[in-house]
């Protein structure tokens, strides 16, 4: 057997007092802050990417393209993130007030869950639903938008009304579970 | 969970690792301060690593199907042909891996079908991804090594590129244009942009997904409740100082998938038939089919600009071959009919199959002695510089027996909308290559 490449050992396992001077991937490591490996699919990625920015910075209009990947970064985590945040914590503050004793079954993501995922289809659909886009709509397709907006709150009544069934058929189970632990109290 | 030795094992290793390094600019003391009380802000208890990695892991196989059902459409507009790829400047991103296939008549329907549908149904989970990993855009010091500042500038193509490749996606099939550039080149090329930091994202990642996933058991954490939730062992993204759990994992799981399984069902319905009642928020869920002509229009007759008085009877098809022949309906209709039941499959996403009936291609290249299986570039009615006025058929499209010039759908005359006097309908090709309301069909002589 051939001793392997010392490449191959993390050099972090080496005792230090072994070693009397580090090894070369070791200095690289410190001045990089990462592996060769690293390196190489930074340099071989962010190289592609140069490339097609530098073919998007020639089809017009690049400093709208700009603004939308400057949109696209912030959307998320600077505009979605503090407003769900902050609704999510009123929803706390209405469900559990302080010094209140807790329901039975906690009900809170039973509002939650659906609430969510009505404001991501909201989200998704908003040009349909507020009918931003029915000029162009309507000459593509011969349709209107005008059914979009009943479609998303039939869609988000149907998800709180499962979400509020679900809830129905856990509380009877835990109250009848309820019923049944509780020792007789009578003399 | 197994941690790095790099890691450290305390209440606060990443941010004491990320402190020793940034020594030189100020006592380490206080900058251990400031970065603890940064990550302190961070209160959901149950984000970390593991979480962070079963979302990354549904991305991981997600993502390349996009990209690769992307470029297979692409493919299918047979971009080598003259006038067909109108992206400019392609260089070598432009290339095609094969000639478009028109067997199966489906191939389109299902590759594009997958594209859009996935693309909605992907959504969810990447906002649970960008939420799980949002500590990291606000980590302090924002940068502390070449690597770690590579690493960040890879991550606004990551996630600069995601926004833009969904948003400009779902947009387009919604025709929402709050844009003045061309949808195609930005779609294209951030296609390419966002896929070279998702590769370098899964290069650096990977590891610790796959560390971060062994370090739980999913089986275990769907069956721990609400009660028994704790947070993650001590790592990147796991918060210090964490609220008291409102939901579980599989809490969070469960909302990201039923978001998921939500917008599959209200949008499938547009490409897959046995949830077309149910499409509500897809842009082209339509209920039913009333009669022969009642299905789904791309540009409609009035949006056009065609004249009625052109599709009248002075209409004349033009075809070119080794000689020029004219051709009125009647006399189309009088030549030998072919029925063949087609999808048109739109770049939106939507599908429908209809049977449609008309003059084989291949017989009308017979009448004006076109050698076999040669390129054939259809032209409408509308005016010169209408997007998709023109199209080039590749041989094998054109040649296919089932390639038609149809003039009837469902044993109809088909309406002004859907392309009369006449249109074209190949298999497997995308909605826009099937041409309406054609007024020359040249054989292009190789």
């Amino acid at each position: 057997m051939t001793i392997p490449p010392q490449s191959t050992e993390p050099d972090e396992e080496v005792p230090s007092t072994e070693r009397t001077r580090p090894s070369r991937r070791a200095v690289f490591e410190r001045r990089y802050g990462g592996g060769p490996g690293h390196l190489l699919s930074m340099i071989v990625g962010l190289s592609v990417a140069g490339y097609v920015v530098s073919i998007l910075a020639g089809v017009g209009h690049r400093f709208e393209i700009l603004l939308w990947v400057a949109g696209a970064i912030v959307a998320h985590d600077i505009l979605l993130f503090p407003l769900y945040t902050a609704a999510d914590a009123f929803a706390h503050w209405v469900h559990h007030p302080r010094g209140t004793t807790p329901p039975l079954v906690p009900w809170r993501n039973h509002v939650r869950a659906p609430l969510a995922i009505s404001a991501l289809l909201l989200a998704m659909t908003f040009p349909l639903v507020f009918r931003l886009s029915e000029s162009s709509y309507h000459r593509a397709t011969g349709l209107t938008t005008a059914i979009y907006a009943s479609h998303w709150l039939i869609v988000s009544g149907a998800l709180f009304v499962g979400s509020g069934l679900l809830y129905f058929l856990r509380y009877l189970f835990a109250r009848s579970r309820a019923n049944r632990s509780v020792p007789p109290t009578r003399p | 969970m197994t941690t790095t030795p790099r890691r450290t094992v305390t209440h606060k290793p990443a941010v004491v690792g990320i402190v020793a390094r940034a020594r030189k600019l100020t006592s380490p003391a206080q900058l251990d301060a400031i970065a603890l009380r940064a990550h302190r802000v961070w209160k959901s208890p149950i984000r970390g690593p593991w979480l962070t990695s079963v979302f990354g892991s549904m991305l991981l196989v997600g993502i390349p199907v996009m990209f690769i059902t992307g470029l297979v459409s692409y493919a299918a507009y047979d971009p080598r042909l003259a006038g067909n790829d109108n992206t400019p400047q392609k260089g070598i991103l432009g290339f095609y891996l094969f000639n478009w296939a028109s067997n199966p008549s489906w191939i389109y329907r299902v590759s594009q079908g997958i594209h859009v549908t996935l693309g909605l149904v992907l959504i969810p989970i990447i906002v649970a991804k960008l939420w799980s990993v949002i500590p990291k855009l606000f980590e302090f010091p924002p940068v502390r090594s070449i690597a770690h500042a590579l690493e960040r500038i890879s991550l606004i193509l990551l996630v600069g590129g995601v926004g833009l490749e969904f948003a400009t996606g779902v947009s387009d099939i919604e025709y929402f244009y709050p844009w003045k550039f061309d949808f195609y080149d930005v779609h294209f090329y951030g296609a390419w942009a966002f896929m070279s930091g998702f590769v370098i994202h899964v290069c650096v990642k990977l590891p610790l997904m796959i560390r971060s996933l062994r370090s739980r058991s999913l089986r275990k954490e769907l069956a721990t409740s609400l009660a028994d939730t704790r947070p993650e062992a001590p790592a990147d993204l796991v918060a210090i100082a964490p609220n008291p759990p409102t939901i579980s994992r599989r809490g969070i799981l469960g909302l990201t998938l039923g978001a998921a399984a939500t917008v599959f069902l209200t949008t499938a319905g547009e490409t897959i038939r046995i949830f077309h009642g149910i499409a509500l928020l897809s842009p082209r869920g339509r209920r039913e089919q009333k009669d022969a002509n009642d299905f789904e229009v791309n540009i409609t007759f009035d949006a056009s600009n065609i004249d009625p008085v052109e599709l009248g009877e002075s209409w004349r098809l033009e075809v070119i071959g080794r000689r020029t022949v004219l051709l009125s309906r009647a006399q189309l209709l009088a030549m030998r009919q072919t029925t063949a039941e087609l999808p048109i499959a739109c770049v939106e996403g939507w599908s429908t199959v209809q049977t449609w009936t008309g003059v084989a291609i291949v017989d009308l290249a017979r009448l004006v002695r076109a050698r076999k299986d040669l390129d054939v570039l259809v032209v409408s009615l509308e005016k010169a510089g209408t997007p998709y006025r023109s199209a080039t058929l590749a041989g094998n499209q054109a040649f296919n027996p089932a390639a038609l010039l149809a003039l009837k759908v469902n044993s109809e005359d088909i309406s002004p909308d859907h392309g009369f006097p006449a249109r074209i309908i190949v298999p497997g090709a995308p909605g826009v290559h099937c041409t309406k309301w054609v007024r020359q069909m040249t054989f292009l002589q190789a």
